[in-house]
């Protein structure tokens, strides 16, 4: 058996050069898509993720659509090139869950009942993988909604926790993920402070579950005041960019 | 005219006594944007006014359409919202209409532009849409472009006068449809590629200051260019 790989060196710094609770660098490129009612490119590190929006529109085939709201539909894909080995196209079973995550995490912020019988089509497409790709993916598919103009109660942020060489870490990187203890993705929606998607793989004690939760809603503000930046900041442009 | 802030979805713009405006809702006693937008207080109503949205169908608006569906007694017809707007064949031929003499397809296929005005609406079923009226009816010509319907308010302008000024610029009539679609008439390609960049414009710039003198100058600034290019020649 290979010998474990240390995570975390003895001043506390991760094998990327973060500490435990600093999140990797984060870009957010509204309005990337022209198409699309509403897109964003999310970079998160090594993790590269378009987000596209397209809706509320008439619902093919009629049989799905309800009557007192609209149906969120999900696509969460990874392309071929996102991993380190190529990866079918054709689409998985962790693929077909985590839209539905997905899809679940978004549904308490969409104010759906406004647009009964009708579909929003949600695309979250990885081109770029490395750990964290769900709540990469809730906050990107978040930011579209805003950006195509759909009513939501709030922006849901995510980030991921977990637990590699005994300490609880933020923003697990690919390394941290396959090789720590534990992984724990949530997602978060500041201002109704709800948490709206929370998952565990791994063992934790419950004071390191605590402390985990807590360092997730913190590292997800920090998320999200990037988002309301990044909103605020696609309008306000436009002016620096004429002059 | 200073700089107005921006809010995002799930804001709190104010709590006690108001009530919730366009875009906005009430939530615990506080009300919070629910779009991207301005926010605006008139009396104790507050609301957003969005940056980007779509189109929601409104009794009594005036829509610029295209047919999608034909069939035997009505017309389906996409007004460019969630919802695909019906056109009933009896609004089209008359109370005398008989689907066993009358021919909806003869009458309009698809990809027939229409302007119509919205008379029944309510979520619960497709608006029904009718072409009789002053001003209404299939167009023939002209050109069509879009503009993203929050934008409709500030292309129109005061009681009309940013259109006013367009339309006096550019020497065109123009025609803009609830649901962003506008129909601009002229003969000449260069007015409406001149109607078209002010409309950009006003789509890319609608929240900042001095909008009216941005779109005059881009107008004009058009027309000298024009006139140069008339000199080279």
């Amino acid at each position: 058996m290979s010998t474990k790989r240390q995570l975390i060196n003895e001043q506390g710094i991760r094998t990327d050069g973060r500490g435990v609770d600093d999140l990797r660098p984060i870009k957010i490129t509204l309005g990337y898509l022209t198409h699309a009612n509403g897109s964003v490119l999310y970079e998160q590190g090594k993790n590269k993720i378009l987000a596209a929006v397209f809706g509320p529109s008439e619902v093919h085939p009629k049989h799905t659509e309800l009557p007192d709201r609209a149906i969120l539909r999900v696509r969460y894909r990874m392309a071929p090139f996102s991993t380190e080995e190529r990866k079918s196209p054709a689409p998985t079973r962790r693929e077909i869950e985590l839209s539905m995550v997905i899809r679940n995490a978004l549904e308490s912020v969409v104010l759906t009942e406004l647009f009964p019988r009708t579909v929003i089509d949600i695309f979250v497409e990885v081109l770029q993988a490395d750990a964290g790709t769900r709540v990469a993916g809730v906050t990107a598919a978040a930011l579209a909604l805003a950006d195509a103009g759909i009513p939501m109660r709030g922006i849901t942020a995510g980030c991921a926790v977990g637990k590699a060489d005994g300490k609880i870490v933020c923003d697990l990187n690919d390394i941290e993920d396959k090789e720590g203890e534990a992984d724990m993705p949530v997602a978060y929606i500041p201002t109704l402070n709800k948490i709206s998607l929370l998952q565990m793989d791994g063992l934790m004690t419950q004071e390191e579950f605590k402390q985990a939760l807590s360092k997730a809603i913190n590292s997800a503000m920090k998320v999200y005041q990037l988002q309301v930046n990044a909103l605020k900041t696609k309008y306000i442009k436009r002016e620096e960019v004429k002059k | 005219m200073s700089e107005k802030p921006i809010v995002v979805p799930g804001e709190i713009l104010t709590s006690g006594y108001y009530r919730a405006g366009e875009n906005t809702i009430k939530l615990d006693n506080s009300i919070i944007a629910t779009k991207v937008g301005i926010p605006q207080t008139k009396g104790n109503t507050v609301r957003v006014i969005a940056l980007k949205s779509f189109y929601v169908p409104k009794i009594h608006d005036l829509v610029i359409g295209i047919v999608s569906e034909v069939y035997y007694n009505m017309w389906k017809v996409n007004i460019f919202s969630p919802y695909v707007a019906v056109l009933p064949a009896v609004d089209v031929f008359g109370r005398r209409f008989d689907p066993t003499k009358d021919n909806t397809l003869k009458k309009m296929g698809i990809g027939t532009v229409l302007k119509a005005r919205i008379t029944l609406f309510d979520r619960t079923q497709d608006p029904v849409i009718t072409i009789r009226g002053e001003g209404l009816g299939i167009i023939e010509k002209g050109f069509i472009t879009s503009v993203n319907p929050s934008k409709i308010a500030k292309l129109i302008g005061k009681k009309g006068s940013m259109l006013q000024k367009i339309e006096q610029l550019t020497d065109t009539k123009i025609t803009v449809g609830q649901n962003g679609i506008i129909l601009i008439e002229t003969q000449s390609i260069r007015a409406k590629d001149k109607v078209i960049k002010a409309i950009r414009l006003i789509e890319r710039e609608a929240h900042l200051p001095d909008l009216a003198d941005r779109v005059t100058e881009i107008l004009k600034e058009d027309g000298e260019n024009e006139h140069e290019k008339a000199t080279d020649q």
